[in-house]
C-alpha cells in the first residue's frame, strides 16, 4: 500500500468514527433524526459535534507532536510532556481554578494558553542559543518538574474542597460540555502549529544520519529546534486548554505508525496527525456509552488504554533482546 | 576549483586548536590529513566542511568564503562523512543512501537525477543488493559502506571523510581507499583524515601533517611521508618498505623520547 493510500484510509477510518461520535452517548442519536430538530438537534449540533471536532483536532495535535518530538529527539520513547509545556499549561489553568474564575468559560483556556506561552519562554531563556538536546532536555525537565510542584501546591492550598475537587477533576482531561466557543479558541491554534511542524519533516529525515551529518547537509539545528519548540507549544498548549491533560496519545500513535512508514522520522508525522485524531475521537466516544456513574474521565480512560501497549512492547522487546 | 585555506585560526574553551594555518587543496586529488591525536585533524576538517567558524582566517572555495555560503548550497559542494556513525531509526538502505540528496532536492518527490544518483553511489559501493535491508541490522562494515554511499549519493565537488576506515576489516578498508580514489579520478577533491600511515601512504596524492593545531609539513604524499616529518609529528621512529609490486609500507616501530 502507497503512504497515500494508507493516509487516506486513515482519513475515512477518522471520518467513520466522528460518525459514530455524533451518535454515542447516554442519549443514542440515528442519523434518521439529524435533520429532525428538537432536543436530538441540540444534543447534536451543540454538545456533540464541537466535542468530536474538538477530540480531533487535539488528537491530531498530540499524535502530530509526539512526533515531531520523538524525531527530533531521536528518541522513540520521548512524549509532547517533555518540554514541560503541558505542565505549565495545567499550572495556567489551575491557578484560573484556584481564584474561581469560572464565571467566564474562555478565562480556564485563556490562562492554560497564558501557561503555555511563559513555558515556553522560560524554555527559550533556560537554553538561550545552545543546540544541545542534553540542555534542552534538562530545561524541560526543570521547568516540567518546577511546574508539577506548583500544581500540586495550589491543589493542597485550595481554598475550598470543592476547588481541590474541581482542580483534581480537570487535570485528568475531559471534553464533557465543550462548546462552540472552545472550537473557535483552539482549532485555529492547532491549525498553526501543525502548519510550523509540517515544515520539520524534511529536516528530521535528515538527523536519522546524527546532527554533523544533518549540518553537513544544509540543515540549521537551530532553527529546527526553534520550530519544534514553537509548533509543540502550540499542539500542546491549546490542547491542555481544552481538555486538560491527555497523556499516551503523543507517545503511543506514533509508535504504532512507525513501522508501517518504514521508520522514516519525516514520514510518521501525517499518519500519526489523522491516527491520534481517530483514537481520540473512539475513545471519547467509548468513555460517553460505558455504564459508569458520572462519566470517565478521558485523561483516565487513555491511561487505562495505554499501560497494555506499553506491557506489549515490554514483552517484544524482551523477546527481542533475548 | 581550488580550496584555499588562509591563516585559519581557532581556538575552543581558550585553547587553541588551529594556528594560522594556510594550505590550498587541489581538485582530482586525495589529500589526506595526518597528525597525532589531539593534533586538530578534526576540527580543521569541521572548518573545511563550514560546520566551524574560524576566529580569523578563512577556508575558500572558488574565492567564496565557505562560512559565508547559503547551508544547502554548501551542502551540494561539500559531502562530509563525519566520524561517528550515526543512523537514529531502522530505515531501510536505499532511504538511508537517499537522504545524502537532501541539499538537491526540491519541495516533492525523488527526481530521476535523484534516483540515477542514489543507484550509482550504491553501485559504486556495493551494496546494491542490501537495498531493502533495515540498516540498523546490517554489520559495522555494511553501515560503512553505507554511509560512504549516501556522501557518494550527494555528488559533492568535495567530499571529506573523517577516519571512514575505523571499524572495517581490512578488505573493505581497501573498498574504501578505492572509492575515495574512484571519487578524486572523477574530478572531485577528496580530504580524508587517516591513522594508519599504510593506507595514507597508498590512498594520498597530497598530505598535511598537523602537530599541535599548526601545519608541519604539506605537499605531495611521497615528499611529506617521510621518517623525518613522522617523527616530528607522532615523535615515532618509522620503519620504511615497499611491497613487490612498490606500493609503500609504513609502519611505526618504536616510541623516540
Amino acid at each position: 500500500m502507497s503512504a497515500m493510500q494508507r493516509n487516506a484510509l486513515l482519513a475515512a477510518g477518522l471520518l467513520l468514527a466522528m460518525l459514530l461520535s455524533l451518535m454515542a452517548g447516554p442519549v443514542w442519536v440515528s442519523p434518521l433524526e439529524w435533520g429532525e430538530g428538537g432536543l436530538k438537534a441540540i444534543i447534536l449540533f451543540e454538545l456533540r459535534l464541537p466535542r468530536a471536532i474538538l477530540g480531533a483536532a487535539i488528537g491530531a495535535g498530540l499524535g502530530l507532536a509526539g512526533a515531531v518530538m520523538q524525531g527530533f529527539l531521536r528518541n522513540p520513547l520521548a512524549d509532547p510532556g517533555l518540554f514541560g509545556v503541558s505542565s505549565s499549561a495545567a499550572l495556567g489553568a489551575v491557578i484560573s481554578l484556584y481564584f474561581g474564575f469560572v464565571a467566564s468559560a474562555l478565562l480556564l483556556p485563556l490562562f492554560a494558553l497564558a501557561g503555555a506561552a511563559l513555558g515556553m519562554a522560560a524554555l527559550a531563556l533556560l537554553v538561550g542559543r545552545s543546540e544541545s538536546l542534553i540542555l534542552f532536555t534538562l530545561a524541560g525537565l526543570i521547568l516540567a518538574s518546577l511546574t508539577g510542584s506548583l500544581t500540586a501546591l495550589m491543589i493542597s492550598l485550595a481554598p475550598t474542597p470543592f476547588a481541590t475537587a474541581q482542580i483534581v477533576n480537570w487535570l485528568m482531561g475531559a471534553l464533557t460540555d465543550r462548546s462552540w466557543a472552545d472550537v473557535k479558541l483552539v482549532v485555529p491554534l492547532i491549525a498553526l502549529g501543525s502548519f510550523i511542524l509540517a515544515g520539520t519533516a524534511r529536516p528530521l529525515d535528515t538527523l536519522t544520519l546524527g546532527e554533523t551529518a544533518a549540518r553537513s547537509m544544509g540543515v540549521d539545528l537551530g532553527r529546527l529546534q526553534w520550530r519544534v519548540v514553537f509548533g509543540v507549544g502550540l499542539l500542546v498548549g491549546a490542547s491542555v486548554a481544552a481538555a486538560g491533560i491527555i497523556g499516551f496519545v503523543g507517545l503511543i500513535v506514533p509508535h504504532l505508525v512507525r513501522p508501517f512508514v518504514g521508520y522514516r522520522p519525516g514520514a510518521v508525522l501525517l499518519p500519526s496527525a489523522i491516527a491520534g485524531a481517530l483514537l481520540v475521537v473512539l475513545a471519547d466516544s467509548l468513555v460517553r456509552v460505558l455504564p459508569t456513574a458520572s462519566e470517565l474521565r478521558l485523561g483516565i480512560a487513555m491511561s487505562l488504554l495505554g499501560t497494555p501497549f506499553f506491557l506489549a512492547l515490554l514483552v517484544r522487546m524482551r523477546r527481542e533482546l533475548a | 576549483m581550488h580550496m584555499q585555506i588562509h591563516k585559519l585560526s581557532l581556538a575552543l574553551r581558550g585553547r587553541p586548536v588551529l594556528c594560522d594555518l594556510s594550505a590550498t587543496l587541489r581538485p582530482g586529488r586525495v589529500t589526506v590529513i595526518l597528525g597525532a591525536n589531539g593534533a586538530g585533524k578534526s576540527t580543521l576538517l569541521s572548518c573545511l566542511a563550514g560546520l566551524r567558524q574560524p576566529d580569523a582566517g578563512s577556508v575558500q572555495l572558488g574565492g567564496v568564503s565557505i562560512g559565508d555560503m547559503d547551508p544547502r548550497a554548501r551542502g551540494r559542494l561539500v559531502g562530509l562523512m563525519p566520524q561517528r556513525a550515526e543512523i537514529h531509526w531502522d530505515v531501510d538502505v536505499e532511504t538511508l543512501v537517499g537522504l545524502g540528496r537532501m541539499p538537491h532536492r526540491g519541495r516533492w518527490g525523488l527526481t530521476e537525477a535523484d534516483s540515477a544518483a542514489i543507484a550509482c553511489a550504491m553501485a559504486a559501493t556495493d551494496i546494491a543488493a542490501l537495498r531493502r535491508r533495515k540498516a540498523l541490522r546490517l554489520s559495522g562494515g555494511e553501515q560503512g559502506r553505507v554511509l560512504l554511499a549516501r556522501v557518494l549519493a550527494g555528488e559533492p565537488r568535495w567530499l571529506l571523510a573523517d577516519e571512514p576506515l575505523a571499524s572495517l576489516d581490512p578488505a573493505h578498508q581497501l573498498d574504501v581507499l578505492d572509492r575515495l580514489r574512484d571519487a578524486a579520478r572523477a574530478g572531485a577533491g577528496v580530504v580524508v583524515v587517516l591513522h594508519d600511515l599504510t593506507h595514507a601512504a597508498r590512498v594520498a596524492d597530497d598530505a598535511l601533517v598537523l602537530k599541535e593545531g599548526r601545519l608541519l609539513a604539506a605537499g605531495p604524499a611521497c615528499a611529506v611521508l617521510v621518517p623525518d616529518v613522522l617523527a616530528q609529528a607522532y615523535g615515532v621512529a618509522v620503519h620504511l618498505a615497499r611491497t613487490a609490486d612498490g606500493a609503500p609500507i609504513i609502519v611505526p616501530v618504536r616510541r623516540i623520547a
